[in-house]
């Protein structure tokens, strides 16, 4: 046994040394979109009460025009915490469960797939590669269920370091593409690229689950927030018209199971949060700037129903 | 708690010091079975009470039949652990495929059914350990093995970890006195383990799960792919199905000898068979001898006529099907592969078995067996499609019938292959992935002697280290990219 021990332990120490060798040869790109994790998580901590705070993905990154925000609902400061789909549905409401504060409003808007299947990547590397805290919005659990992923993500990023590439990203997609409140506004004066319809949404066999686990974790986030002393509210993304049309089904199920089972008011409809074709700037998720103005609006106004007008301030 | 996770890791590491440091083995076995019940429970805690009531039932009855004389009473008592096995396989495994054919077949003559399905969620590794239990009655009634009184023991037989969710599936014969033993600490045989685990993960993780994105990735869409293309697909899908269950296996094996404990080897190289029996000796050897044992030779087995026979093999295939899932298409693909192991079958002569060397003693494979192996491989591939049909929901038997149409229709067409090279000249990870396949097939034949491809005994330890860290960082580089369940989870 102590020959085994010795031996398991020397291997262990080479395949480390080799693994310290790997990793300190990642180079972070300071102006890499995930380094907006920094600016996104400062604001959380600075910004005053009462506060609107947006949480999603990327569509809530491009969908949210928070100067509008703070302009229609006055004294609110807006947030707007969507970074990336792929971090997953954990990640976005650990990021925030916690760090809310008495009178503030959460708007939490997901993209659809986060409902079909759990969504999580190898970008999750490249955020804690800039902000290493955010390791505590995972819950042990899924760290040591999707961690070796992660290790090979980082694996890959110290090789490509050690082989001398540096990997920038490419306008808007960088940490300076966003505004001071965490909207994405750079692409608002680009031209819009030519993009591929979007694939419909179908419901695969675990997508009950993965329903039902996602609206136990928003549940939980509402609880949460509710002990802070915060309203969380749910806000169907927007998507492109076509893309509803040929999702519908799929789509007004989660609806269905989301008014069925949500412990928090959703805002909107998935019809109703439709946009058209010509208000998304690269894909259907990502509104330009008019997209992002409806949306907004749009939001305000179905917020401002619900609290009614003796809540607005 | 899958096998490919840092979870998996952690915990293996922690169960593996404190059963050493145990050494009592009563101890141990507590051990094993708190550990094995907590891995069930990673999934869903729910699940434990189903596997630990079809433990009760089994042992129950074991201790029923130690103390039983009468030959009614016996059967009853296996009747009843046959039942519940079974009551509970149907139940969760087979209700919705039932229920959705009796709608159908009532909408068909004009009546209506609803509410006749539920959502049942599928407990992971159901049909492994409900045959497992269900073999070890049978083995007590017939009197090959004594019903232990040892309710941890038992348990552990039924719920080691290793082994629970995807096999092998042990007999009680074999495994139950391991834990019925004290256990020594071997340092070859936990070594080996250790490689064969490594082995595993780099056969599920680089080759199964790539090859899964390029099965995925053209079998998706089969209406835009070309034949060649399908033929690809194909070919992979055999290849991930074999790297995904054969690493499961692998894993399960390597961690078991970490414990001392002997599994039963699952996989002996079924891709260089010469023929569809010979295939059926060296895959899932476990599942396969089981229905040897439970239903081939009580109906009958060989010593039969040659019609009978034939009766008898085609009936343990269509079970063997329907085992694998509740679907039309698998219970099709069980049948394909009894009608194809019949002319072997029914030949007399002595039949390969899966400790023999495949393919031949030579370095190189005769052209003979060259061919008959390629034959062999060309229709596993074409049965498969069946069963890759069998565990997409929503295929149908027009996709099957589209894939093989377009295989044969266009196996000489120009365009097909080349839109089949522009493919992989534009998808450089599909090449890649083509490229550790090529090199597995070498390697597996290179090593197809020994128990498992990383068994390199007469290697300098420098160079089996240097080796196996090689294939770590491939692994964690190559094998990252995409990630999967094990396929075999959902049977």
């Amino acid at each position: 046994m102590k020959r085994f021990v010795r031996n398991l332990g020397l291997f262990a120490a080479i395949q480390a040394a080799i693994g310290a060798a790997i990793f300190s040869s990642i180079r972070p790109d300071d102006d890499h979109y995930a380094a907006a994790t920094i600016d996104k998580n400062r604001l959380l901590d600075e910004a005053p009460p009462p506060r609107v705070i947006f949480v999603g993905g990327s569509s809530v990154a491009f969908s949210t025009d928070c100067p509008t925000v703070e302009r229609r609902m006055p004294p609110y400061h807006a947030v707007n915490m969507g970074l990336m789909a792929l971090l997953g549905v954990e990640y976005m409401l650990g990021e925030v469960a916690g760090r809310v504060r008495q009178g503030d409003i959460v708007i939490i808007s997901l993209e659809y797939e986060q409902f079909v299947q759990d969504q999580s990547s190898a970008m999750i590397v490249r955020v804690l590669e800039h902000r290493p805290a955010n390791l505590a919005y995972f819950s042990p659990k899924r760290l040591g269920d999707l961690g070796m992923g992660y290790i090979g993500a980082a694996v890959r990023r110290g090789l490509r370091g050690i082989r001398g590439k540096r990997d920038r990203s490419e306008p808007p997609y960088v940490r300076s593409g966003f505004n001071e409140c965490g909207d994405l506004v750079m692409h608002r004066t680009m031209p819009p690229p030519e993009f591929a319809p979007p694939t419909p949404l179908r419901l695969l066999p675990g997508s009950q689950g993965q329903i039902d686990r996602t609206i136990d974790r928003l549940n939980a986030f509402g609880r949460l927030s509710r002990r802070g002393g915060a309203s969380a509210f749910y806000a169907h993304p927007a998507v492109m018209q076509s893309y509803y049309d040929r999702s519908r089904q799929a789509v007004e199920h989660i609806d269905a199971e989301l008014r069925r089972r949500l412990g928090f008011p959703v805002l909107n409809t998935p019809r109703s949060a439709c946009l058209p074709r010509q208000m998304f700037f690269n894909s259907n998720y990502h509104p330009g700037e008019q997209g992002a103005l409806k949306r907004t609006n749009d939001l305000v106004d179905a917020l401002r129903a619900k609290l009614g007008p003796a809540a607005m301030p | 708690m899958t096998f490919t996770t840092v979870t998996f890791v952690v915990f293996l590491a922690l169960v593996f010091a404190l059963y050493w440091i145990a050494r009592r083995r009563t101890l141990q076995n507590l051990l094993l079975v708190a550990a094995s019940y907590f891995f069930y429970a990673w999934w869903d805690w729910r699940f434990c009470f189903l596997m630990l009531s079809s433990s009760l039932v089994d042992y129950s009855v074991g201790l029923g039949l130690n103390v039983t004389k009468g030959r009614a009473r016996r059967r009853l008592l296996l009747l009843t652990s046959i039942v519940c096995n079974l009551g509970l396989l149907g139940f969760f495994k087979y209700y919705g495929f039932f229920a959705a054919n009796l709608q159908a077949l009532t909408t068909a003559i004009g009546w209506r059914l609803d509410e006749l399905t539920l959502r049942l969620i599928l407990p992971v590794g159901i049909s492994f350990y409900t045959f497992q239990t269900m073999s070890y009655t049978i083995d007590v009634y017939r009197g090959r093995l004594r019903a232990t009184a040892n309710l941890i023991d038992y348990c552990c037989y039924v719920s080691f970890f290793p082994q629970l969710v995807a096999g092998p599936i042990e007999r009680a014969t074999r495994l139950l006195p391991q834990f019925t033993r004290p256990r020594t600490f071997d340092y070859a045989t936990a070594a080996d383990g250790c490689r064969q685990i490594l082995w595993g993960f780099f056969k599920k993780m680089v080759l199964a799960d790539n090859l899964g994105a390029i099965v995925d990735s053209i079998y998706n869409n089969p209406q835009a792919a070309t034949g060649p293309q399908l033929a690809l697909a194909t070919v992979c899908f055999a290849y991930q199905i074999y790297c995904d269950f054969s690493a499961y296996s692998d894993i399960a094996i390597g961690t078991a000898k970490l414990f001392g404990i002997r599994l039963m080897r699952n996989f002996a190289y079924p891709y260089f068979s010469q023929n569809l029996e010979e295939f059926w000796r060296r895959w899932h050897i476990s599942l396969s001898t089981w229905f040897r044992d439970y239903v081939y030779i009580p109906l009958g087995g060989s010593r039969v006529g040659r019609p009978r026979k034939a009766f008898n093999a085609i009936v343990t295939f269509l079970l063997s099907g329907l085992w694998h899932g509740a679907s039309w298409s698998f219970v099709a693909w069980g049948a394909a592969n009894g009608v194809g192991v019949l002319p072997r079958l029914l030949r007399r002569g002595k039949a390969l078995k899966a400790a023999d060397t495949p393919g031949g003693a030579g370095f190189l494979p005769t052209a003979g067996a060259l061919g008959r192996m390629l034959l062999t491989f060309a229709i596993t591939c074409l049965l498969w499609v069946l069963f890759r049909a069998a565990t997409i929901p929503d295929a149908t038997w027009n996709q099957a019938l589209l894939i093989y149409r377009s295989m044969f229709a266009e196996a000489f067409s120009p365009a097909g292959y080349q839109a089949l090279w522009r493919m992989l000249a534009e998808e450089g990870w599909m090449r890649r992935t083509l490229y550790f396949l090529a090199g597995f097939v070498g390697i597996e034949w290179l090593q197809r002697r020994r128990e498992h491809a990383l068994s390199l005994d007469r290697w300098p330890p420098w160079a089996r280290w240097a080796l196996y860290t090689l294939i770590i960082w491939v692994t964690l580089d190559v094998g990252t990219r995409v990630s999967g369940a094990f396929l075999y989870f959902q049977f």
